[in-house]
């Protein structure tokens, strides 16, 4: 959504501070009436939709103390619910289908006081977040009091207190940093909000500035392409000459037989030419392919690169699918601009440009008879272009989805079959080969049918050159070879005319296509090392996580103040149902994502401070995917230490419990894995990333589900795998089968974003109602349902 | 995940489990009489209320669609509303809002509403294109509303029975219920699109 154009404008500087749009006057004022006004109001900012659900202007404002909510809806603004801020007791984001609403707890009731679209999310979140933050105290004292007096009306001594750890200062109401996130998000030269996953304004896109950041991709080949638009003119040039010759052998050789050797020059001299026409098409096309295939490749490898140090934030926002269309058919778009766009377009215009002259100096009447309907050519041509572009587009929609479908029902052929539904399969398939066959139809004799009218439209000219050229020769201005000439120009000059109309949407569409490469490399990598970030070539393992707050999507917290301490060597199993935060936590500590709040500390240096690749080099994961890359089982393993020794592979595989059945396969460690590989089970892929960790050899050890889909033989020897793996090293292991953390030195629940309970399997089942209790139980209730019911 | 008895045992270390042990239950479907509902809903912001006679009354309740865009009508399922203002257990499923009295469906509309804020395109208005983006004003039954598009093949999704839905740069959606429906002009300017 774009912000009205009669937006008013702004009442003071002052509300720029604490705003994203332009604060209107008259909500300024009414704000102000209400004790509202920066800086005492530290946010103020607009949804563009009312509480009713319905499209309107409202505006939230919160200060230390007073919250309102001012709407404006072609009215003056008007202030719709207003309270102290220090009757708030909570304050959260609901998401909702399409958006969501801000819902704040006063006096114990919750109240709506917000709504807003899917792009404000984030925004709105934050803003509950803070205001949550900082009423928490309040809460949490609200809550004891009512605890004191609940207990003293039951007669029940009063709970001790609990000393606070540590004395933390009272939060402060502060949206600046959500402000300054937020500023990121708008284009910083006409204020809007910038596309999803995006940082490209498409209104603020400046086709010059596009133009000139392509160029410079094919700076390195310059020379070649000034030679191919050398040859390009000669070319053009060439395809004058035979219009000429022509002129001659009609007026001058054709007259009589006495002059059949000026009639062989001019065959001769024809000769060459064509010769030459070719030959320089021959290098010209030689050199398109030469300088194409290294622009391509340029830009792909300056894309790939970039995306490889990119965060793993950008690659959850983004689909493979888009990525690779990015890399692959957007950088051949750009170099087909490159290498022939721009050339067609100045050898045409050159043509358009000497083929006009030619015909005005030849015969000026004739040139006006020709040129006048020109532009109308141009304009024709562009409807036509239009109105077939969209035929060929739906033709090719219903192709991809044809294809799409074959690729479903290929993939699935195994669950077609088990339900015995081949033939609604191919009633499907027909439906939609049907469809595509009619649209297929439809574009091309749609085609077939309009390039034949338009070019006889544009021909039809001809026949007036023909006609009234007649009157020339009669009238002696023109000699016949003169007339056959002009008609040969004539018929050079429309093509490059029709071309014309389509140039803009030829620009247009390398241009976007540029736009999507620009914008992978103008994405800053959210992790990266600070200017005076440290190596650490030795971690020892000691790892502290202390109030870590973090979500994926800022306004969804995942981790709401987890704290946790790991010593060197000691391995914890992590514990906790789908969802609790159990692998963002491992996320975290790789340095996958940065913490929101709070701080990660490896060895007593917060990691945001740590070399990534020292971080990295010496962390380990073994996960319940295992991702095995296309090529050798020797290759695989050695993933993380190329330069290992053969010896040291065969070491570290006998160590995963993996070298007896590699062994088995015919090819041993040469055996050829990965998408087009062999096939292993699970548990054979997954001691081949054993080995490869065990061959890593980190400080930091981190286990995810590392044995969750495995029979339990297979368990047992990745058990035994992981026994030889963990010793000495700092481990972090998650499981939802509890028995496989038997060999843990102590159990961490994570429950909701935070630490539930931690202490030993005992301790923690000696605790009455303690969470981990509850999980052990489940899973034995459960094991003996199943012991009972026989599976 | 089938857990295995010998992990079970081996961590509960042999013990029974006590009484008052947690329980895994089996999903069950509490589907909904709609002679038996009685919906309360003042207006404006207020929470819509709903008594099942004769069984109980909940404060505050949500509904949310089963199947949202092909059987709107049908299959509504409430939630009863948590203190903080959240989605808190599932009270039941009402199989046909059809049932309902004039004045109930309206308040289940307004619970659904809430939850739901997928705007319906009653008219297109007018659609420019830019050249970088598609800017589409459309009228909807929340009001006039203007948005972007920057990628027309992804943003335009034609789904089942005609049924179109709107994408914006934000992410925002827009649903044409049936594209058939449209008036001409409307239809005319859709279709420079699909």
């Amino acid at each position: 959504m774009i912000l009205k154009k009669d937006t008013p404008p702004e009442p003071a500087s002052e509300w720029r501070t604490v705003s994203l749009q332009r604060v209107p006057e008259d909500v300024a004022r009414t704000l102000a009436s209400h004790g509202l006004r920066p800086p005492s109001c530290q946010i103020c900012v607009q949804s563009k939709m009312r509480l009713d659900g319905r499209f309107g202007e409202c505006w939230l404002a919160v200060g230390s103390e007073q919250i309102a909510v001012v709407v404006r809806n072609g009215h003056p603004a008007q202030v719709a619910w207003t309270t102290p801020l220090n009757h708030v007791m909570g304050a959260r984001s609901q998401s909702v289908t399409g958006g969501g609403v801000l819902i704040l707890d006063v006096a114990g009731q919750p109240e709506e006081v917000l709504r807003y679209d899917s792009g404000q999310a984030s925004l709105f979140g934050g803003i509950a977040g803070q205001i949550d933050k900082f009423v928490a105290p309040k809460r949490e004292e609200k809550k004891k009091r009512e605890a004191a007096k609940r207990a003293a009306e039951e007669g029940k001594p009063p709970e001790p207190e609990a000393k606070p750890e540590k004395a933390s200062a009272p939060p402060v109401l502060n949206f600046d940093e959500l402000l300054a996130k937020q500023r990121d998000l708008l284009c910083g030269e006409c204020g809007r909000a910038y596309p999803k996953n995006s940082k490209v304004c498409p209104f603020c896109i400046k086709r010059g500035n596009t133009m000139l950041r392509i160029l410079k991709f094919a700076g390195p080949y310059k020379k070649q392409i000034a030679a191919m638009g050398g040859l390009m003119i000669f070319e053009m040039v060439l395809n004058l000459v035979p219009p000429q010759i022509m002129r001659i052998v009609v007026d001058r050789a054709l007259i009589s037989d006495s002059r059949s050797g000026l009639m062989l020059m001019m065959v001769v001299l024809m000769g060459l030419v064509m010769l030459l026409r070719h030959a320089t098409g021959m290098f010209q096309a030689r050199l398109g392919v030469w300088v194409g295939s290294h622009i391509t490749t340029r830009i792909q490898q300056q894309a790939f690169n970039h995306l490889q140090q990119l965060s793993m934030s950008f690659f959850t926002k983004h689909q493979t699918g888009a990525l690779m269309s990015r890399i692959n058919s957007d950088a051949r778009q750009m170099q087909g601009f490159l290498t022939e766009g721009i050339q067609y377009t100045v050898v045409n215009i050159l043509v358009i440009v000497g083929v006009s002259a030619t015909l005005l100096i030849m015969n000026p009447f004739l040139g006006f008879l020709v040129l006048v309907p020109a532009p109308l050519v141009v304009i024709i041509s562009g409807f036509v272009w239009r109105y077939l572009h969209r035929r060929w587009r739906l033709a090719y929609s219903s192709m991809s989805a044809v294809s799409a479908y074959l690729n479903d029902a290929l993939s699935g052929a195994r669950v077609i079959k088990a339900f015995g539904r081949e033939n609604d399969e191919v009633e499907r398939f027909e439906r939609k080969s049907g469809t595509a066959r009619d649209h297929m139809i439809d574009a091309e004799t749609t085609w077939q049918t309009v390039i034949p009218l338009l070019n006889m439209v544009v021909q039809s000219s001809t026949l007036l050159v023909w006609y009234f050229g007649a009157f020339e020769v009669y009238g002696g201005r023109l000699t016949l070879g003169g007339l056959m000439a002009y008609v040969s120009y004539l018929g050079m000059i429309y093509g490059p005319l029709q071309l014309l109309s389509r140039l803009n949407d030829w620009f247009t569409r390398s241009l976007t296509a540029a736009a999507r490469v620009f914008e992978i490399l103008d994405t800053e990598p959210e992790i990266k090392d600070e200017s005076a970030a440290r190596p650490m070539p030795n971690i020892q393992g000691h790892i502290e996580l202390k109030q870590v707050v973090f979500g994926y999507e800022k306004h969804t917290q995942v981790l709401k103040g987890l704290s946790l301490d790991l010593k060197p060597g000691e391995m914890i199993g992590l514990v906790g149902s789908s969802g609790a935060g159990k692998s963002t936590l491992i996320n975290l500590i790789g340095r996958l994502y940065d913490c929101d709040e709070g701080e990660i500390l490896v060895d007593g240096v917060n990691v945001k401070e740590i070399r990534v690749s020292d971080l990295r080099r010496q962390l380990g994961f073994v996960l319940q995917d295992t991702f095995l890359f296309s090529g050798t089982i020797a290759e695989n393993i050695a993933y993380a230490r190329p330069e290992a020794t053969r010896k040291e592979v065969i070491e570290a595989a006998v160590a995963a419990n993996a070298h007896e059945y590699i062994m088995k396969l015919p090819d041993g460690y040469d055996t050829v894995v990965g998408e087009r590989g062999q096939r292993l089970s699970g548990g054979e892929r997954q001691r081949i990333s054993i080995a490869r960790a065990i061959l890593h050899n980190p400080r930091i050890l981190i286990l995810d589900e590392a044995t969750s889909s495995v029979d339990t033989i297979t368990e047992a020897k990745i058990q035994l795998a992981l026994s030889n793996l963990v010793k000495g090293r700092t481990t972090i292991a998650i499981a939802h089968r509890l028995s496989t953390l038997r060999h843990a030195d102590r159990l961490v629940v994570v429950k909701d974003g935070r630490v539930a309970e931690e202490g030993t399997h005992l301790e923690l089942m000696a605790k009455e109602n303690g969470e981990y209790k509850k999980l052990v139980e489940i899973q034995t209730e459960w094991s003996r349902t199943i012991a009972i019911g026989g599976h | 995940m089938v857990a295995r008895p010998e992990d079970a045992e081996a961590l509960a270390s042999g013990e029974k489990p006590a009484e008052g042990k947690p329980k895994v239950k089996a999903e069950t479907v509490n589907w909904l009489d709609a002679a038996k509902l009685l919906f309360l809903w003042p207006g404006g912001t207020a929470p819509v209320r709903m008594t099942i006679e004769g069984e109980k009354s909940f404060l505050r309740v949500y509904a949310a669609y089963a199947f949202p865009h092909s059987d709107p009508q049908r299959f509504i399922q409430f939630f009863e509303g948590k203190p903080d203002g959240g989605r808190g257990d599932v009270i039941g499923i009402l199989e046909d809002s059809k049932q309902l009295s004039e004045s109930a469906r309206k308040a289940v509309e307004e619970a659904l509403g809430r939850g739901y804020v997928v705007p319906k395109v009653k008219r297109i208005v007018e659609v420019r294109d830019r050249r970088w983006l598609v800017q589409w004003i459309v009228e909807t039954d929340r009001g006039i509303v203007e948005f972007e598009m920057n990628d027309i093949y992804e943003q335009i999704q034609v789904q089942l029975h005609n049924r179109v839905m709107l994408i914006d740069v934000h992410g925002n959606r827009y649903e044409i219920q049936d594209m058939t429906k449209l008036d001409p002009e409307s239809l005319a300017f859709l279709n420079r699109f699909l």
